[in-house]
Parts: structure tokens; sequence; C-alpha cells
């Protein structure tokens, strides 16, 4: 199963002081197959076959370990119940994940294109299936962040 | 000798001394049905038990709970201290894949010396699960696209350059999660990941990786907010789990005893 997502454009403020960039993922859905996320600056061309490290748009990837499968009864894999104040036990499972990329190389290429969109192919092994509806990366957004 | 220190080593070839130890206790482990066995120890991460730690947080602070890293800590201190309890002074072999960019040969033979090897897979007994598992572990190395091993100079950059606790924490569980998805099978799947042997030789891998990272910046260089936070189910808590000397292993490349009697 190969998914391909495409973000922006955005305004990015980097300069060539930075030190790091990193390109951060919040809320990630790990309800899913497990998969590799590679992420390509600028490149509205690049697809599912041509996805590879060595293209020069690349800019990092990230994996996600996930939980395929549910192996309880009814509402087990529902991670979003309410808690009562006195229930300070961690919190389940699938509690959403965060990610970061240091995208720093990629970023430096792109200092002279103020506008940035980012691609990001997103693959799982051939034989996996989805326990529920929806995209394969489901997120609560993204932030691309750079240091001094 | 019973109750010392031991030395955690690189996964070896099928012959060497501290694979065939290991191997004899992961035999014995896998026979063993109750508490003490690896059924149930393997039955902590996910199904059943689903104590791992990943991306939780914890209701006692406001601070991002990265646990991953002590959680897995611990819980490789409770297989070690349960396989110690079989083959005495036997430790956790680490699989460096930087260096063997493939399963290892000791994990991947079906047999050895004519016997199965306990190393390939393990069953997984889960009849609480629904539906019930019992069935042998499975991999599909190196079968899903993208999906690649940390590199040398990858793991140098991120030992080397990175000081700062929870970048350092985020990339090393990354590295992490490429390599459950490039051994594929159940290693893809946190809910049976730990019931596949290798997990632990990969795991192995990390606190090694974490272990490098704290003679660098300290043992010391941890959250406060989360020194005191229980890593359920081992009765321990991150400020226990710091210092590897206080579980009772290092690591090394290599160690070789010395006879005390020789020619003279």
């Amino acid at each position: 199963m190969i998914e391909v997502y495409t973000f922006g454009p955005i305004s990015h403020d980097a300069s060539g002081s930075m030190s790091r960039a990193d390109l951060e993922f919040y809320g990630i859905n790990h309800y899913r197959p497990s998969y590799v996320a590679r992420i390509f600056f600028n490149d509205p061309d690049v697809n599912a076959d041509s996805a590879a490290e060595d293209r020069a748009t690349y800019a990092g990837k990230f994996a996600m370990l996930g939980h395929p499968t549910c192996f309880g009864g009814e509402g087990h894999c529902v991670s979003d119940e309410p808690r009562s104040r006195f229930d300070d036990r961690p919190s389940h499972p699938l509690t959403r994940a965060f990610k970061r990329v240091v995208v720093t190389d990629a970023l430096r290429r792109c200092l002279d294109e103020p506008q940035l969109r980012i691609t990001v192919v997103v693959s799982s092994a051939p034989d996996s299936e989805m326990p529920e509806e929806g995209p394969l990366l489901d997120l609560y957004g993204m932030q691309l962040t750079t240091f001094r | 000798m019973p109750g010392s220190m031991v030395y955690r080593l690189p996964v070896a070839d099928s012959g060497a001394a501290h694979m065939v130890a290991f191997r004899e206790a992961m035999k014995q482990a896998e026979d063993i049905p109750d508490r003490r066995g690896y059924n149930h120890i393997a039955g902590f991460h996910g199904a059943p038990g689903e104590y791992c730690w990943h991306h939780q947080f914890n209701p006692r602070t406001q601070v991002q709970a990265r646990l991953f890293l002590p959680w897995h800590r611990a819980y490789l201190w409770w297989l070690e201290q349960a396989l110690q309890g079989l083959v005495s002074s036997v430790a956790l072999p680490y699989w460096d894949w930087t260096e063997i960019a493939q399963i290892p040969d000791a994990y991947d033979s079906a047999q050895i010396d004519g016997q199965p090897n306990p190393l390939v897979a393990s069953r997984m007994f889960v009849p609480t699960a629904n539906p019930p598992m019992d069935r042998l572990t499975t991999r599909a190395p190196g079968t899903t696209p993208g999906a690649a091993l940390p590199t040398a100079a990858e793991i140098d950059d991120l030992v080397t350059n990175d000081t700062d606790w929870s970048s350092f924490s985020d990339r090393l569980e990354d590295f992490h999660d490429n390599v459950h998805v490039w051994v594929g099978g159940d290693m893809q799947d946190i809910n049976t990941a730990a019931f596949d042997p290798v997990f632990f030789a990969h795991h192995t891998m990390i606190d090694r990786v974490w272990y490098l990272w704290q003679v660098n910046n300290g043992t010391d260089n941890f959250p406060s907010e989360l020194l005191d936070l229980p890593l359920t189910p081992f009765g321990k808590t991150p400020r226990d789990v710091l210092n590897v000397q206080a579980l009772g292993y290092e690591y090394a490349a290599s160690a070789s005893p010395v006879p005390l009697e020789g020619p003279q």
C-alpha cells in the first residue's frame, strides 16, 4: 500500500544562519499498518515509483511502528474516552504520536525558493490492511521549525 | 559467576560461547508456560499486557513523557534476570544493524547442530486475545518500500551531535521504528513484536545506543519531571534505570575469559 500526499505551499522564514531544521508531525494516528514516510521538498513529480533517498529533492523520512490489528473486544481501540480527574494511569496505547525529521540539508537547498511544497510518500508492506477507514497518513498537523 | 555483572556482547555466530548460553536460556524459557517463561514476558509489550511505552502521556506531569527508552531498558532487564534464573550469567546479545544489515544468522537458521533454533521464532499463545493467538511468529525482512536499517553514520551523528534529551529520544525511537518496519511480519505489529526473539536483540542495540549517548552526555541528562514515574509492570522508575551498572550489566565488543592455569 503506497499513498502520496502533498502539503503547502508554505512560506518559510529559514535563513542561511540556521543550524538545524526539523519538520514536525503532530497527532499521528498509529492505528494503522506500520509504514515508512519519505519526504520531498518542491518536487511535484515524485511518486510511488520514483520516491528514492538518492533523489535530489529528498528531505528525510520517518517510520511508524503501527497497531495494524485490534486484538481486543468492542471499544478496545477507541482512544478518546473521557477520563476521570482521579485517573492518572498512562494514556491509551493509541495516543497519537509525534515525530520529528531533521531536514536541515534539504531546507538549505531551498533557501532561494520562498515557497515550499512538501510531498510525503507513505508506504506499508504490500500485504498490509487498514484496521479502519481513513488515509494511511492521518495526522493533526505539521510544522517546519528552524534553530540557530 | 552467578550474581555478577554481565557484559552484553554483539550477536555473533551460533557457536560463540555467549550465543550458546543465550540460546540455551531462550530454549528453556520458551518451554516454560508460566510467569517465568518467554511467552508470558513477551506478552508485557503488546498483547495481552499492553504495557509498552511509545507515545503515551502520563497525567502526573505536563512534560511530554518520553519514557520509551527507560521503559524498554527495564523490560530488557526483566527478561535478562529471568534468563539468568535458567542459565547463570547469561546476557542479552545486541544486534548491531549498522554492521549486520540483515537478520543475523544466529536468528535466521532454522536448526543449529541438528536442534531447532529458539531464536528463529517463538509460539505466541494468547488465549484471551480476540481472536485467540496460537501460532509461530513470522518475518518478512526488507519487503516494505522505503524501509532501511540505520547506518553507522546516522547513529554516530545521533550519539555525537544531538545533546538534547528530547531530540535524541525522538530520533532514536524513529530509528527503532525503522528496524521494526524493515524486519516485517510480526515485528511490524506492536501487539506481537516482542514474541519474535529478534525483538530483544534489536532493543538491546537501541539500549546500547542510549548507553553510548549517556557516556557522552551523562546519566543525569534526563528530565527531572519524569524521574519518578512508574515503569509498569517492572516496579522501577526512570531514576532506577539511568545507570546500567545498577541493573547488572555493561556493554562490550568482546569478552574472553582468561584461564588461571596455563603454561608458566
